[in-house]
C-alpha cells in the first residue's frame, strides 16, 4: 500500500500530462484512473523505475479507449481529441502527416523527455529497435519540414 | 535544420510543457543514402510548382473541378485549421468537390503548387481537417493516384482520374478496406486498424492495379 501511494504521489502528474498530450480532456481522468488501477493490481510487477512502465500502461489503456470509441462512432476517433503541436502550424502539419508509430516515439522524447531506453519500455520493444525507430521518425519529420521550408516563405510569427 | 533541431522545435510546441530537460539522443547515424534521399526530396518539391505554372487552367489535375468557394467559408471556427491554411499559403478560394457519404471535400493548390484538401465530416464536431501534400511526387501523378485523409487512418480522400477503387493493404498485401471512387472522391467510413496500413492501392474499372503507394502519402492533417 505504501509503495502504491509513493508511486501515485511521484508520478500522477506526469502520467496525467502524458494522457493529456494524447487524448481529449474529457477522458483524461478516466484514463489516468484506469492506469493507476492497473498499477495497483499489478504492483508486484511494477519495476523500480516506474514511470516508463506507467506510460506503457497508459498507452495501452488509451488504445483500448480509442478502439471502444471507434466502435461507437467510427469517424470520430481518427482526429478528435489528439492534441497537436501548438504555436507552429507548419510543424503541426508535418507532425500530423507521420504515422502514429512515428509520432509516438517522437512525443516520448520531445514531450515526455524520456531517454530512448525508457521510451523502449513504453513502446515494448528493444532499445536498439527503439533507437532505429526514433532516428527514422526524426528523419521523416525533418524531411517534411525541409521540403516545406525550401519552398515556402517563412510566415511571420513562426518559431524555429 | 539538423534533426536534433527538429526535436527541439517539437519540444517547444509541447501542448503540455515539462520542466525536465530533454534527453536528446546521439545524432542519427543514418546511411549516406538516406540523407541523400532527404535532400533530394527537398529539392524535388519545386518541380510541381513549375509544372503548375503551365497549367493554371487545370488547377487540380482531376476531372472534378468542383465549384469555387471562399476559403473563409471552408471549416470556419477552427483556429488551428485557419492557421494551417495561412501558413501553407492557400489562396482566397478553394474548390468544393462535393459531399460523399457525409464527408464534404474541398481542394486547391497553394502558392507552391502543392495539392491541398480540406475535409468536413459535416455531422461531426471534430472530424475536420486540412493539409497539403508536400512530397516530391505531387498529386495526381503516376506514383500518387490517391490522397487519403487522415493518412493511413481512414480510407477517405481524393483519387486521380481513371481510379475506380481504392484499397488499404497491410504489409502482407491483405486488403483491409476497399471503397469505390465517385467523381474522384472516396469515403469508406471505416476506421482502419491503427498502424496496420502499409499501402494504398488504386485500381481501374477492370481491377488492374494503377498504383501502390506506401503510407503515407496523404496530406498532413491540420487538426
Amino acid at each position: 500500500m505504501q509503495r502504491f501511494e509513493q508511486i501515485h504521489a511521484e508520478h500522477h502528474d506526469a502520467v496525467r500530462a502524458y494522457v493529456r498530450r494524447r487524448a481529449a480532456e474529457d477522458v483524461v481522468d478516466d484514463i489516468v484512473s484506469e492506469t493507476f488501477l492497473v498499477c495497483w493490481r499489478k504492483l508486484d510487477r511494477v519495476p523500480d523505475e516506474a514511470l516508463p512502465w506507467l506510460y506503457a500502461v497508459a498507452r495501452k489503456t488509451l488504445a483500448n479507449h480509442r478502439r471502444k470509441l471507434a466502435r461507437q462512432a467510427p469517424l470520430r476517433a481518427a482526429i478528435a481529441g489528439e492534441p497537436e503541436p501548438v504555436g507552429d502550424g507548419v510543424l503541426a502539419q508535418a507532425f500530423g502527416a507521420l504515422s502514429e508509430r512515428d509520432r509516438e516515439v517522437l512525443r516520448l522524447v520531445a514531450w515526455e523527455g524520456l531517454s530512448l531506453r525508457d521510451a523502449s519500455v513504453v513502446l515494448d520493444c528493444s532499445a536498439v529497435a527503439c533507437r532505429v525507430r526514433y532516428h527514422r521518425a526524426k528523419a521523416r519529420l525533418a524531411s517534411r519540414l525541409a521540403a516545406a521550408a525550401s519552398f515556402r516563405p517563412e510566415p511571420e510569427g513562426v518559431t524555429r | 535544420m539538423s534533426t536534433n533541431d527538429v526535436i527541439a522545435r517539437l519540444a517547444a510546441a509541447n501542448p503540455i510543457p515539462i520542466d525536465a530537460p530533454l534527453h536528446l539522443p546521439e545524432p542519427a547515424r543514418l546511411p549516406r543514402r538516406r540523407v541523400a534521399v532527404a535532400i533530394a526530396l527537398a529539392a524535388a518539391v519545386a518541380v510541381p510548382a513549375v509544372a503548375f505554372a503551365g497549367r493554371l487552367g487545370d488547377l487540380l489535375g482531376i476531372t472534378n473541378e468542383g465549384a469555387t468557394v471562399s476559403t473563409t467559408d471552408v471549416l470556419p471556427g477552427y483556429p488551428a485549421l485557419d492557421q494551417a491554411m495561412q501558413q501553407l499559403n492557400v489562396g482566397a478560394t478553394m474548390q468544393y468537390l462535393g459531399t460523399l457519404n457525409g464527408v464534404a471535400f474541398y481542394a486547391t493548390r497553394n502558392a507552391a503548387g502543392d495539392f491541398c484538401i480540406a475535409i468536413d465530416r459535416v455531422n461531426e464536431q471534430y472530424d475536420k481537417g486540412f493539409g497539403c501534400l508536400a512530397n516530391a511526387d505531387n498529386f495526381p501523378s503516376g506514383a500518387v493516384k490517391a490522397l487519403t485523409f487522415p493518412p493511413a487512418a481512414m480510407l477517405d480522400g481524393v483519387a486521380a482520374d481513371g481510379v475506380a477503387t481504392v484499397e488499404a493493404l497491410d504489409s502482407n498485401g491483405n486488403v483491409l478496406a476497399s471503397t469505390p471512387v465517385v467523381n474522384n472522391l472516396f469515403v469508406s467510413g471505416d476506421q482502419l486498424p491503427d498502424g496496420s496500413v502499409a499501402y494504398i492501392e488504386t485500381l481501374d474499372a477492370n481491377g488492374n492495379v494503377l498504383s501502390k503507394q506506401p503510407t503515407p502519402p496523404g496530406p498532413p492533417s491540420g487538426s
